[in-house]
Order: C-alpha cells, then structure tokens, then sequence
C-alpha cells in the first residue's frame, strides 16, 4: 500500500501491529514485523530528505503531507520503510514496522556521522521513571557499560545487564539501589509500560534510553500518546536548557552576561581525572566530543571540546565530585542530557544534573 | 575576572558569596562617567536587588596607575543610576574595591589608599583575603575574615587573556578552528577570524589589545603548523593564514597532546613574545 497521508499512515501501522497480538503469529520467525517501531530523533537545522547514508541504498517520497515523508531502504536482502514525521521539525518521529536490528543499524549510523545534524534524545533514568508514571508498569532493563577504567578485582560491577518483568518491577529497582556494590551501576536503559484508552485496545511499549519506542498490541492510538508524552517531557528540558545557556550580549554600557553553568554531580569519585577525560574525549560511541584538557591541579582540569554532533564548542572543568558544564548560547542543548544520560550509564548511574540558575533538573 | 564572576554563580567546589548576598553580574567592563564626567571603565559591575547596592570591580595585575585611582575616586552615584540593572535604581548606595592575584607592595598600598581608599581583594591560591572596610555592612561582614575557596576557579567564563599561558590560548584557539571547519565548513581561516569566534568579548577589545592576542596567536599557530601539525595544517603562500589539510578527529588527538605537553612544560617550542 502506498501511503500518501497521516489517515492512511495510522490505517496501515494499525493493521502491522493488529496481528502482534494474535498469539498464531507468535512462532511466525519474523514476528518483529508486528511490532510498531517509532525513533524519536533530534534534527538541528536538517531536512528530512537528508537523512540517507552511503552503506544503504534508499529512496525517498513526499508524501501529500508536507511534513510526512516515505524512505525505502535496502541493503542487501534487508528491505524497510521508514515514515518519518517532520510536523515537528526539531523532533522528528520515525515510525517503522521494519525489522529492528536492520532499522537500528540505519538510524544510529545515520544519526551518529560527524557533523550529523542528527541526535537522539538522551533519556536519563528520571526521564524513563517520568514516563512510566500514570502508566501500567510492565518491566524494565538495566544496562551499564564500564566505558571509563579498566576493571581489576576492586571493581564492584564491571558490567550489568537485567531485564526484569511485572508490575513490582520497579519496587525491585529502588531495593537494588540499597546495595552499596550496584548503586552507581543502576541506570535504566529502557522502560516497559502498558498503555490503554479502554479495556479492548492497549499498547504495552518498550521505551528506549536513546529514544525508541517498540510497541505490540492493537493501539496505535496508545502508542502514538506514549511517544508524544516522552517527547514533551524531553522537549520542555531541551528548552530550558538552551534558555539558561551562557551568553554574551554587547551594548552601548558593556558587555551582558546571561545564563549559566550546568553542574553533573557525581555519586562516584573520579579517581584519575586524566584518564577520565581522555575516555571522555575519543570521539567515539555516545558521547560524540573530541577536544583538549589542561590539568589545572592533580584534582582539577578544564576541557575544551567540541560536539562532533554540530561543530559547536561545550567546554567543561572536571572534579573529583563534578562536572561542570558551559553551554553557549545558540548550541544544541542536547548536548548536555547525552553527556548526562552517558555519564548515568557508563559511569555513576546516581549522578545528577544542576543548572547555575533554577537548580536541580534531574 | 573568572574568580570574581564565579562568586556570583553557583559553581560547585566555588563560594557563591555573592551569589548569596543577591548579587549577579550586570556588566562586564561598563563604561560610564564619573563626578567630574570622565569615563571610567571597571571590569565588573556587580549589582544586588535584596541590598540595593552596586559592587564596581576593577582587576589589577602588576601596575596600579595614579590617573586611574584619581578617575574613580569620583564615581558617584548619579553615574550608575541608568548603568545598573536594579530594580530601584535611586535608591542605591555603592561600592568599589581592587582585586588581584597577589599582595602588593607598600608603596602601590599607599598610594591605592591615598587616592582611593577602596577595599583590596587578594585571590591566593586557595583563598580571598580583603584589606580596608566596605562601606556596605552585608559585604564587610562576609570578606571580614578570609575566605577559603579551594583550589578550583571557574575558567570559562572569560575564556583567556593575551597574557595567559600558551597552554590555555593554545587550547581555545584548536578548540576554535576545530568548531570552525566543523560547524561553518571554513577550512580557511586567520588568526582574527578564529579570534573573533572563539572570544566572546573580541568585539570590546581595542585596536591595540587585539593586536596583543593576535600576535601570540600566530606565533602558536605558526610554529605548531611547522612542526607539530604540519600534517594537518597548511600555510597559504604570503599570507598569515592557514588550511586545515586532514581529518578532523586527528588533528584533534593532536591538538589535545599538544596542550598536554605545554601545560607540563615539558618543552617549549613557542618562543615568548
């Protein structure tokens, strides 16, 4: 079917995912099909006809709609179609009901070349919980990645990956965080809730820290409500944070400053600041930045990056106990909530944001 | 000027006495006329809402002159009125006082408290010692006594000065032509254009001091693109210019041991100018 409208979009994603709770289809191998896929993703100044990539063929369709958009992809015997809705046009939603792994791959590589354009939201733990909330819980997953030290036999957690299920899932979540030797290794990476507007149609979605919503059920209604609660919730944060961000302004007196630092502060003590920063700092995975550091003391260094996600410069002065984080003014403030969420889940999954100016956000 | 901004922010491991009393920056280097209506530029004007006041700031590092300290002794009030950011503006009383890095010596004191009489503010390594009284009882009370700062200024605020260490201009100016190629695909560049990015307060500078800046930008990018960077970095034929020449993420890695270096001093390939 052609789709050449939000009508016949939402008719043609209602019946993929129709089938995902028909318990028949369930042995069917490829039953991944069934399940409605939507990636939020970041665009800074970006048009939608410019989301392709070199590794996979593709083509793109307008559709009647000016702001919902048809791209083919292929790459070897893998085949998908994305629909990606550009209504909002820093926030962009791409639905899909393609196979997960093959749609992934795409969208990270895409989103994650230099200078992009492309980000994901970067949804902390609070974020998750948030979203979680007025909603029947169903699961969650825990992740964490030591991406910064070595471990040696005094490393509590090295890594952890859990995946637990039903309704109390969360209650397990808060009596984990009691044990000292996992509680700054308890980041969620994703949360799965049940949403329904009455008792017959339901969605129950996977929500993604890097912002992806996988959805079976028989609702696309219910799933189109939980991507559109996360992405206000992440919009309203974006906000505020470019609002407080550092700026200068020059008039006929002198010079203005407005805005602020953010501060990350960490549960977890950095115990070699260089070699902290120099994992920071590698350009690769999450975190996206690439710069200098200049170690001011033994416990003290001030960083000078930059954001391979747009170019712009974030700098940061790092502690034993913080991170203190400048944004100028006209950079992309999702900057701060990728270093933040990375931080939560590779480092000290207690850490916290603090803005200068109204202070704690998460 | 980074230490006394901070005090007005809340930066952690940082006292925010300022902050505490209501006070935020309203400008930085204002320009506006004394009693006798001559210009005086400050570096900071500090002002507070909960106590009515105006803190003007001037940073000193070495050389205090005469005609200056003269300048201010006749700021009134009148000449901030229209300056400040405060809420009721008439109703505001004001003080003044000198920070600086180090102690100075008894002859400069002297003279400082014969033409002025504004309290000193000295920034150790770990601390803030003030000499002389603050008119205003709020302030006086909290630099009565030293205060302990720790070891951990804020430095962004105010990138880097003509005369920091190479290390930190160093690090500005890589960080500058790296966002630059990146964001604004100039591959291109001198050492105004990078200048005019990378300081926010480029446009307030006089002839004379941006020709101090971009003196020792050019040395840095000078000798590094003959050595260090001579892979990634090109000089256009009889100009004082240059051309990024290879991948970005290496001339980062690059960058980024460079300043390593510097900042150990472990040799010192910039000659001083």
């Amino acid at each position: 079917m052609s789709i050449n409208n939000r009508k016949e979009l939402f008719e043609s994603l209602q019946d993929g995912i129709s089938h995902s709770v028909d318990k028949t289809k369930t042995n069917d191998p490829d039953f991944d099909k069934y399940y409605l896929k939507t990636y939020i993703v970041e665009s800074n100044d970006k048009k939608p006809q410019e989301m392709s990539n070199n590794d996979y063929d593709s083509s793109f369709r307008q559709t009647d709609d000016k702001n919902l958009h048809v791209l083919k992809l292929s790459k070897g015997k893998k085949r998908a179609v994305i629909y990606i809705d550009s209504i909002n046009d820093r926030f962009w939603k791409l639905h899909t009901l393609g196979e997960s792994l093959f749609v992934d791959g795409f969208v990270k590589k895409t989103v994650g070349k230099i200078n992009s354009h492309l980000d994901h939201p970067w949804l902390n733990t609070k974020m998750l919980e948030k979203a979680g909330k007025g909603e029947k819980i169903r699961g969650f997953t825990l992740k964490h990645e030591n991406e910064f030290f070595e471990e040696d036999e005094n490393t509590p957690v090295e890594n952890l990956s859990m995946r637990l299920w039903g309704s109390s899932a969360l209650n397990i979540l808060g009596t984990l965080k009691e044990s000292d030797e996992i509680t700054n290794s308890l980041s969620l990476s994703a949360i799965g809730v049940k949403h329904s507007f009455d008792k017959k149609e339901f969605i129950i979605d996977d929500i993604s820290y890097f912002g992806k919503l996988t959805g079976h059920g028989n609702s696309v209604d219910s799933h189109l409500f939980l991507v559109d609660k996360v992405l206000k919730e992440y919009e309203e944060k974006i906000k505020l944070i470019e609002e407080n961000a550092l700026s200068y302004k020059k008039d006929k007196i002198g010079i203005q400053v407005s805005g602020d630092l953010f501060t990350i502060l960490l549960d977890k003590k950095i115990e070699s600041i260089s070699d902290f920063i120099d994992k920071l700092l590698l350009a690769k995975k999450s975190f996206r930045l690439v710069g200098m550091k200049l170690l001011i003391n033994k416990g003290y260094a001030k960083v000078n990056a930059i954001d391979l996600h747009t170019g712009h410069k974030l700098n940061l002065e790092i502690s034993a106990d913080w991170i203190r984080v400048y944004l100028e003014k006209g950079s992309c403030g999702n900057v701060v909530l990728r270093l933040f969420t990375n931080i939560q889940h590779h480092y000290d999954s207690q850490a916290e944001l603090e803005s200068g100016e109204f202070g704690k956000i998460f | 000027m980074n230490k006394l901004i901070g005090l007005a922010k809340n930066a952690p491991g940082w006292p925010s006495v300022l902050k505490e009393l209501g006070y935020s920056v309203d400008y930085i280097e204002p320009s506006f006329r004394n009693g006798d209506g001559k210009k005086v530029n400050p570096d900071i004007l500090f002002s507070s809402n909960k106590l009515r006041h105006c803190l003007i700031v001037e940073c000193k590092s070495h050389t205090i002159e005469e005609e200056q300290l003269i300048r201010y002794s006749t700021i009134t009030k009148e000449g901030l009125t229209d300056k400040t950011k405060l809420k009721e503006p008439k109703m505001l009383t004001f003080d003044g006082c000198l920070a600086m890095n180090e102690d100075l010596n008894n002859l400069q004191k002297k003279l400082i408290n014969e033409k002025l009489g504004w309290p000193l503010l000295f920034f150790s390594n770990n601390s803030i010692s003030k000499e002389n009284t603050f008119k205003n009882t709020h302030l006086e009370k909290i630099f009565k006594k030293p205060i302990l700062t720790g070891n951990n200024p804020p430095t962004h605020y105010f990138p880097f000065s003509e005369k920091d260490d190479h290390a930190i201009i160093a690090m500005s100016i890589f960080q500058q032509i790296i966002s630059t190629v990146i964001k604004d695909r100039i591959v291109e560049f001198d050492s105004e254009l990078i200048l005019s990015k990378s300081h926010p307060f480029w446009d307030s500078f006089d002839a004379s001091k941006k020709g101090e800046y971009k003196v020792k930008v050019d040395v840095i990018i000078g000798e590094f693109q003959k050595k260090d960077l001579s892979e990634y970095l090109e000089k256009i034929k009889g100009h004082n210019t240059w051309r990024i020449t290879k991948p970005l993420d290496k001339l980062a890695k690059e960058c980024n041991r460079i300043v390593d270096d510097l900042s150990q001093q472990t040799r010192l390939p910039v000659a001083k100018k």
